[in-house]
């Protein structure tokens, strides 16, 4: 993305000219459904008129829960299906402040909510290295778009994970931002307390120009020096053997690393729940009393079990959620980053059993998410042909060290080269 | 009121998710120390 940046800058080719280029990839992967709403006429035409600055008409793709003025938001839903908002969202505006052109609107799971982006409505995103197989979510259409290079960025949303998931399963970099680093006005609401939109890109150096532009602040990514890694064993030690041992080498390349046991890690994914199931309910109230019946069975589930849930069971998530920040300050004190497999496993076929793929998937993401700790994941190798991810944390608000780190990995390790798979029809 | 009333398989999935959180609430609950305000 910096390269296409600096060849548009450079005049070598026209804001124009890199529309057309991924409008073509776009229509050549079709199969892999990465997009729900392509913008190609308003695109073309916004390539023209694309402000000056760092992204100067660079076409980036934003998920398609964020709002575009004038496209739909359908949050792969049944019912926003024709929901057309009037203001971009904070992020988008930044976006084209900065020069970017938004080229569409990106697969999700249903509003959000799940991890499989398997949307009844809208068709599973499919992953590129293999399109049998889930590209992870939520954000799914972003990781898929940015490994594919059907965009030359993308924007997605993490609440409690879904950033980091599809680029651990789509080999791209996806960054989790700290808390209230990234405005969410104009963004379909999965949990207040945890929303946060943050980019995935092909680089962690795309990633942090990214969040630069939508943080509206400096992220310096200087080569970070010897950092202390926490390597955090019991998350290495329920994971993929494999993926385990690529991510300690991987862990290796930024200094000395440590096995560290980050205290409530087992109880950290209950704590998130209990927050996150009754505001998700909250914000479908509305809906839920009327459209019950079009919401996808497990969305639909997971929002009926925020309603059921005992009133006094937000209020303990709260405090816990307090007591658990308290608990792992000392831990974050003590090392510059945790590291820990972003995902146990490679990406799962479509058709799998979904629950232990859910279950599995918690004690890896919501440990970081529930004390709004950025986070990237960033590839570290293959397993069985599919990408396995490394998660980098770091402290709140210490989002240029993660990124910095996570650039000096993609410097030891060069970038992953996606290598086009076939289609269904040989696409 | 169909769209609007859960069905039998809605609330029993929706209960597949409490079957595992209910069951580790009161263990939580104890072990948060009394200090901790929301």
């Amino acid at each position: 993305m910096k390269e296409l940046a600096r060849r548009i800058r450079d005049g070598e080719l026209t804001p124009r000219e890199a529309v057309e280029h991924y409008l073509a990839r776009i229509e050549a992967h079709a199969h892999l459904n990465a997009y729900i709403t392509v913008r190609a006429d308003e695109a073309l035409a916004e390539a023209d008129t694309a402000a000056q600055g760092p992204l100067h008409g660079v076409p980036i793709a934003v998920k398609d829960v964020i709002d575009v003025a004038g496209t739909r938001t359908t949050a792969a839903s049944k019912i926003l299906a024709d929901n057309v908002p009037t203001r971009d969202a904070t992020a988008v505006r930044r976006l084209r402040e900065a020069g970017a052109v938004i080229l569409g609107k990106l697969n999700t799971h249903e509003f959000a909510y799940g991890a499989t982006n398997t949307s009844v409505h809208f068709g599973p995103a499919r992953n590129p290295y293999d399109p049998e197989r889930i590209s992870g979510g939520s954000s799914g259409g972003s990781g898929v778009a940015a490994a594919a290079e059907l965009a030359a960025g993308t924007i997605g949303t993490d609440t409690a994970g879904s950033v980091r998931i599809p680029a651990c399963f789509c080999g791209v970099v996806g960054h989790r931002p700290s808390a209230g680093l990234v405005p969410t006005d104009g963004v379909v609401p999965t949990s207040w307390s945890f929303d946060t939109v943050g980019p995935i890109a092909r680089t962690a150096a795309d990633c942090a120009l990214l969040l630069e532009v939508i943080a509206d602040r400096p992220i310096s990514t200087e080569p970070p020096g010897e950092l202390r890694i926490g390597l955090v064993a019991p998350l290495q030690e329920r994971a993929d053997p494999r993926i385990a041992a690529l991510v300690q080498e991987a862990a290796g390349f930024l200094g000395p690393t440590e096995p560290v046991e980050p205290p409530l890690l087992d109880v950290a994914g209950l704590i998130q729940q209990l927050i996150m199931l009754p505001e998700a309910t909250a914000a479908h109230l509305p809906w839920l009393r009327t459209r019950l019946a079009d919401y996808g069975t497990d969305v639909r589930a997971r929002l009926l079990a925020g309603l059921l849930l005992p009133a006094t069971a937000y209020p303990t998530g709260l405090r816990a959620r307090r007591w658990y920040a308290r608990e792992l300050g000392p831990v974050l004190e003590r090392y510059d980053l945790l590291a820990a497999p972003a995902m146990p496993t490679v990406a799962p076929r479509i058709d799998a059993d979904a629950l232990p793929y859910r279950r599995g998937l918690i004690p890896f993401n919501t440990p970081w998410s529930l004390a709004g700790l950025p986070t990237v994941s960033v590839p570290c190798g293959f397993v069985d042909g599919l990408p396995a991810g490394l998660a980098l944390v770091g402290r709140p608000g210490e989002d240029a060290t993660v990124l910095a780190a996570a650039q000096a990995i993609d410097a030891a390790r060069g970038e992953v080269v996606y290598k086009p798979q076939p289609g269904p029809k040989g696409a | 009121m169909q769209g609007i009333l859960p069905t039998e398989d809605d609330l029993e999935a929706a209960q597949a998710f409490l079957e595992v959180i209910l069951p580790l609430l009161p263990e939580l609950e104890r072990r948060i120390p009394p200090e901790i305000a929301p």
